[in-house]
């Protein structure tokens, strides 16, 4: 009756006479004249591979602080942005990188069985460090994501300043969702929305791709895109790079509000002086501060209230809860088909009640993290509610320090620095007088069309 | 840089576009092979694996070997060439945006403008400009966020969370230990009382599923050649390899070819064929079943709860009927994935039928046991097994709290709670294709296949009981297809080459005793008092008094014809089913009081 | 105006101070969560053997076009089987080498005759790794025996992701980082036989 019976059995039988219970194997036979080969393995990487890796970004972060403070060369901070690119990116796939360290780094902090490697840390750290004294210097010529969209940045728009305040928001509340997520072992959801990971690895999904490609196109006309609105490092780097020790200033001397360098930034970061405002304009701010910092308290509870209800959503995101629902609903009888994953667990000798006591475990403890996310998105959406009611008097032009990622695009329009560089021999060939003519009147016609 | 050199400028702008075009051409060439590719790998195409089935059906085509080679070769060598595609083209891409992004930027550097500084006149408070448009704008994504933060908790509400659920029955800090509620089942107004059913023989291996019968005085020889201790035989009109039922004076039976499945109804006094009824396709546009002729298309036994009796056959057709032979309902489930053909029986508790329906592999995931209101044949409810297919008949535990019922498959045994399907425990302790049917006894379930072995695991358990509660196991004398018989003192089991072995009920370890017998057995093994029944395929039949030191070979009979069915025992009788005919074997002393038409009418 | 330079001094110390402190607590920090475990060498992903199931998500979840993941043997667990349910397609015909009766869709299973002994033939199984496609069918056909074939990532194609796709994708979570310097895993069973056939 019985096809394994018939054929197979009887011939296992035959092998090994003793009963073949479950859990014994067939015996290696001894051959007379053949010995039993070893597996071979291809090799891992090498062991200097880290160390490389780490040296590789010492060099290249002085690089681009010398580059970008001392010498102020575009080209060459091009030039090593084009050399991180290659390495970090493609030689190295985009792994590992300071922006996914975040993850491994929330993990370690809560994950006692997690040994983050010595790498990883430096990887993490090194790029702060470097801020904290030269201000985002990472972000000029080191990050390969940086690096990749400052290459396709072909011409930019100027997003209004406004705008770039409200969506200079959603990093900070992608790191939140990041941290919390790597540190409850959940996922790594930087990496899984790594745009142009694919593209240095020259392979990935449809997805990734197609999700890469959207930044590409945006990329090309609007300045670093992930950098700008996404990146959960370098909205760190940016809080760093504001106390920053040293940083990129657009003229060598002094300003000479000549406004040449006022849209040269893509990035949107040069901002221009303050006027002195009306004393009722400044009464109506005063008093809409006060307000906010009454209001800030509420905020953040009413954002964490509503935090705690992502309980559901959030914990589905594990895959053990995303297990037990799935063993529930076949027990229900609501699932259609069992998983590879439901199959696997009932092979497994661990009680159902025992995954479903984790599991809701784990959404309780979700509920309470949740609240935790919409506390600190309440606390985000506050601060910069005040930060933009705060008001500082500006007489230069300037880079905005959390927002310059030092790729020293403007240093070039700024007359002094020409006359620095010995391009010209007087200022008044580059500035527009009072009346608004210049010297040169053929620059003037050039420019006009 | 400053100073535009613009006659470069046609030639790097038309560099760029042509670049441009160019990756833009690379990309919809990788687009498309990425998309056309997707799983062609031999064993994913249809048609390859529909010329291995027909190969596997004659073996000997030639022509059709080669072209499944031919077309096995052609398919590798696709994949693999579209994976070179993939890997150069990806090269020529990167190429082609390098060069486009480079002129392109050339081009822009070219005809960049140089920077004008709007006029003075138009300035105001930079800030202050940043701030009006700011404040709304933020208040604006704040409100985006908290509406999709609500949308993305209700729209994950709507489905039911199941844990939630689960976290109600039980609160966490009762520590879920607790069991299921089970909802109280609906006050059915007829049923059958234990009683009846104890003394009719309602399912396979009778009123226990234990082939123990109530009678003690039952015949111990018979010659069909003779005619001796037969009452009467009665032909069966369709083949079908399931066992008689009985309910008062009904003896009910399924036979089915490919076409045409039916079921028969008999006066059990008489063996007169007092209905016999078609049972119309469940599920017209399945495919019909496969199945080897071992198995046949009527192998699962009927099953009656005294008010209906509800058949099924190996296409996956469920159907019942009232004892006036009227169809009640029918049901397709689908033609299962079986690789022998569908030969699980039925079982019934109180006014549910239960239909373990174990198909293809386990990782296939259709394996289920369904629970069906044998009134109407609605699903009350069902339960996904992680098992493949398998050929053992579940088991009802009515006496045990909850009531249970117990499903053998590759690995695992499973207890379910027979009114919500809600699992109890399961146990790993088979191995591959699973044939006998469990039996349990005073809070012992007996499981056994023919590989790896016997288990004898207390049902008092709850969750994985592998480790818990098998109380002990044996190996030798393992039966592929008979149940095995478990006596008060004893658990007896069946090989299918004729060995009968004996274990202690109690300790299980060494065999107490085996005998050999001369014959292929099928028919699972019955108890009449301290007496085993034996029927083999041939039609001997051996009847065994039971010791502990051996047993005692106390009688032979013959059917006349081959066998593979189990007998069922009622008050002075056996009634069994031979390769064509359902005989009644009665008592020396009534068949001398009866006339013999009985027998006339039947032939 | 010496007093305004003083000040100015002064805030800048500050704020140096400040800077240096800040990098050292982070440093420290970071400095400890490195120290707490010892040995944080670079991490690899591999699969441990003993959890996989077999699925096949390895073919297709790998962020490589063709995946960094492919079948092994372990030799000194293998049967030298003369009907390898790795290497038979459940419905073979005859016992040879010819497409229909593979169970592998990519003929990457070599197998080779060895030795007849005692009316037996036995056979040796060797994966060719430049055909393996990962899709884990011999894994799952040898598991029916003695499952000496079984899937690894492949460490001279593995990118080393910081999240490995595959391991998302994973059923049993075997997915796990291992320490670079062991890069490989075996089943737990094999252990001893291997040990027993180094040794000869």
């Amino acid at each position: 009756m019985m096809w394994f019976f018939r054929y197979l059995l009887p011939w296992i039988l035959a092998m090994a006479p003793a009963a073949l219970t479950a859990g014994e194997l067939i015996p290696t036979p001894e051959f007379s004249g053949h010995a039993i080969p070893t597996t071979e393995f291809p090799e891992g990487p090498a062991d200097w591979r880290p160390i490389l890796d780490t040296a590789a970004l010492v060099v290249a972060l002085s690089l681009a602080s010398y580059f970008a403070l001392v010498n102020r060369s575009r080209r060459n901070l091009l030039l090593l942005t084009v050399g991180s690119l290659c390495w970090f990116g493609f030689w190295r796939g985009g792994c590992v990188c300071s922006i996914g360290a975040i993850q491994n780094v929330s993990l370690a902090a809560v994950d006692p069985t997690y040994a983050i490697p010595v790498t990883i840390i430096l990887f993490f750290l090194l790029p702060l460090v470097f801020t904290l004294f030269f201000g985002r210097t990472f972000c000029a010529a080191v990050c390969p994501l940086g690096a990749f969209q400052e290459l396709i940045c072909v011409r930019s728009i100027r997003v209004p300043r406004w705008l770039d305040h409200c969506l200079g928001l959603i990093p900070y509340i992608y790191l939140g969702a990041a941290v919390l997520l790597a540190a409850t072992g959940t996922a790594f959801v930087i990496c899984r929305y790594d745009p142009f990971v694919a593209f240095f690895r020259l392979s990935g999904s449809a997805n990734m791709l197609l999700f890469g490609g959207c930044f590409v196109l945006v990329g090309l006309f609007i300045g670093r895109p992930y950098c700008r609105y996404l990146c959960p490092y370098g909205a760190i780097l940016g809080l760093v790079s504001s106390v920053s020790k040293w940083h990129v200033r657009i003229t060598p001397t002094d300003c000479i509000q000549c406004r040449l360098c006022e849209n040269t930034c893509p990035y949107g970061a040069i901002q221009p002086p303050t006027i002195d405002q009306s004393p009722a304009d400044r009464e109506s701010g005063k008093r809409r501060f006060v307000a906010l910092l009454v209001l800030f308290p509420l905020f953040l509870v009413f954002f964490a209230w509503l935090g705690t209800f992502l309980k559901v959503p959030l914990s589905r995101l594990h895959p053990e809860v995303r297990l037990a629902e799935q063993i529930r609903e076949e027990e229900l009888g609501i699932a259609e088909k069992t998983t590879d994953a439901s199959d696997a667990f009932r092979n497994t000798d661990r009680p159902v009640m025992d995954l479903y006591k984790s599991a809701i475990a784990r959404q309780n403890h979700f509920g309470r993290l949740g609240g935790w996310l919409g506390a600190w998105v309440g606390f985000v959406f506050g601060c910069k509610w005040i930060h933009l009611s705060l008001r500082r008097r500006r007489t230069d032009y300037r880079a905005e320090r959390s927002n310059c990622v030092a790729c020293g695009r403007c240093y070039r329009y700024c007359p002094n620095e020409q006359l620095r560089l010995g391009f010209i021999q007087d200022i008044s060939e580059l500035v527009p007088e009072e009346n608004g003519n210049l010297k040169n009147e053929d620059r003037r016609s050039k420019t006009k069309d | 840089m400053m100073q535009p050199s613009s006659h470069y400028y046609p030639t790097v702008f038309l560099t760029a576009l042509v670049a441009g075009l160019f990756s833009i051409a690379v990309c919809v060439l990788l687009w498309v092979n990425y998309i056309q590719r997707s799983g062609n790998l031999a064993e994913d195409v249809p048609q390859y694996l529909m010329l291995k089935e027909s190969l596997r059906q004659q073996p000997d085509n030639a022509p059709l070997r080669e072209k499944i080679r031919g077309l096995d070769l052609q398919l590798r060598q696709e994949y693999f060439r579209e994976r070179r595609f993939t890997y150069h083209g990806v090269f020529l891409l990167l190429g082609g945006l390098a060069t486009t992004l480079i002129t392109a930027r050339w081009a822009a550097t070219l005809r960049r403008k140089l920077p004008m500084p709007d006029s003075i006149s138009s300035r105001q408070d930079p800030d202050m400009q940043v701030a009006r448009f700011a404040y709304p704008a933020l208040a604006v994504l704040g409100i985006l966020f908290t509406g999709s933060a609500i949308l993305l908790v209700l729209s994950h509400q709507s489905l039911p969370s199941r844990l939630g659920e689960m976290a109600r029955w039980n609160p966490p800090d009762t520590g879920l230990t607790g069991t299921l509620p089970t909802p109280n089942p609906a006050p059915a107004p007829d049923l059958a009382t234990p009683e009846e059913i104890a003394v009719n023989w309602p399912r396979f291996r009778g009123p226990r599923g234990d082939g123990i019968s109530a009678y003690s005085n039952i015949p111990t020889t018979w010659h069909a050649s003779s005619g001796q201790g037969i009452l009467w035989k009665a032909p069966v009109p369709l083949p079908g390899n399931s066992s008689p039922v009985i309910w008062g004076n009904h003896i009910f039976l399924t036979g089915a070819t490919e076409e045409r499945r039916e079921v028969y109804c008999f006066d059990a006094s008489t063996g007169t064929l007092l209905w016999q009824k078609e049972v119309p396709a469940g599920s017209p546009d399945s495919p019909p079943p496969k199945v080897t002729e071992d198995t046949g298309y009527a192998a699962p036994t009927a099953a009656t709860d005294g008010r209906h009796v509800c058949v099924m056959f190996a296409n996956g057709d469920v159907a019942a009927f009232d004892f006036a032979g009227n169809l009640q309902w029918h049901l397709g489930l689908g033609t299962p994935k079986n690789i022998y053909g569908h030969a699980t029986s039925l079982a019934i508790y109180r006014d549910l039928l239960f239909v373990q329906f174990d198909q293809g592999s386990a990782k296939d995931g259709l394996s289920q046991l369904l629970a069906l209101e044998t009134s109407t044949g609605e699903i009350v409810w069902k339960k996904p097994r992680p098992v493949p297919n398998s050929w053992s008949s579940p088991l009802v535990v009515d006496n045990a709290t909850p009531p249970q019922i117990i499903a053998c498959g590759d690995p695992w045994v499973i207890s379910y709670a027979a009114t919500d399907g809600a699992e109890l425990w399961r146990a790993k302790c088979l191995r591959a294709d699973i044939g006998p049917s469990p039996v349990v006894a005073d809070g012992i379930a007996y499981a056994v296949s023919e590989f790896p072995c016997l288990s004898a695991i207390r049902i008092d358990g709850t969750g994985d009981v592998t480790e818990t509660h098998i109380a002990w196991t044996a190996d030798s004398g393992l039966p592929d297809t008979c149940g095995p018989l478990v006596t008060p003192d004893y658990v007896l089991l069946l090989a299918s080459y004729g060995t009968l072995t004996c274990y202690d009920k109690n300790e299980g370890g060494d065999p107490l005793w085996e005998m050999d017998f001369d014959g292929n057995f099928r028919s699972s093994p019955s108890l009449v008092e301290n007496r085993v029944y034996l029927l083999s395929e041939e039609g001997t039949a051996w009847v065994v008094e039971l010791g502990r030191e051996m047993g005692q070979q106390i009688a032979e009979a013959d059917l006349g014809e081959p066998c593979v069915t189990s007998p069922a025992f009622q008050d002075g009788r056996i009634y069994v089913r031979g390769a064509e005919h359902l005989f009644c074997i009665g008592l020396e002393s009534e068949i001398k009081n009866q006339n013999v038409e009985g027998m006339a009418e039947s032939e | 105006m010496p007093n305004a330079t003083q000040t100015k001094n002064r805030r800048g110390f500050l704020g140096d101070s400040m800077r240096v402190a800040g990098a050292l607590a982070t440093c420290s920090f970071f400095g400890y969560l490195a120290g707490r475990k010892g040995r944080n060498r670079e991490l690899l992903w591999q699969i441990d053997p003993d959890k996989c199931m077999g699925c096949g998500n390895c073919a297709t979840h790998c962020v490589l076009d063709i995946s960094a993941v492919k079948a092994v043997q372990c030799f000194p667990m293998c049967g030298y089987c003369d009907i390898c349910t790795g290497y038979f397609d459940v419905g073979y015909t005859e016992l040879d080498t010819s497409a229909e009766n593979q169970l592998c869709p990519t003929s990457a299973i070599v197998r080779t005759f060895i030795e007849s002994k005692a009316g037996q033939r036995f056979y040796e199984y060797t994966i060719d790794p430049a055909k393996c496609i990962g899709c884990a069918k011999c894994v799952k056909g040898c598991a029916l025996m003695n499952g000496s074939l079984y899937m690894q990532v492949m460490h001279d194609r593995c990118l080393g992701c910081n999240e490995c796709s595959i391991a998302v994708a994973c059923p049993t979570e075997a997915f796990c980082r291992v320490p670079a310097e062991a890069p490989y895993l075996m089943k737990r069973q094999a252990i001893p036989l291997v040990k027993k056939f180094s040794i000869r």
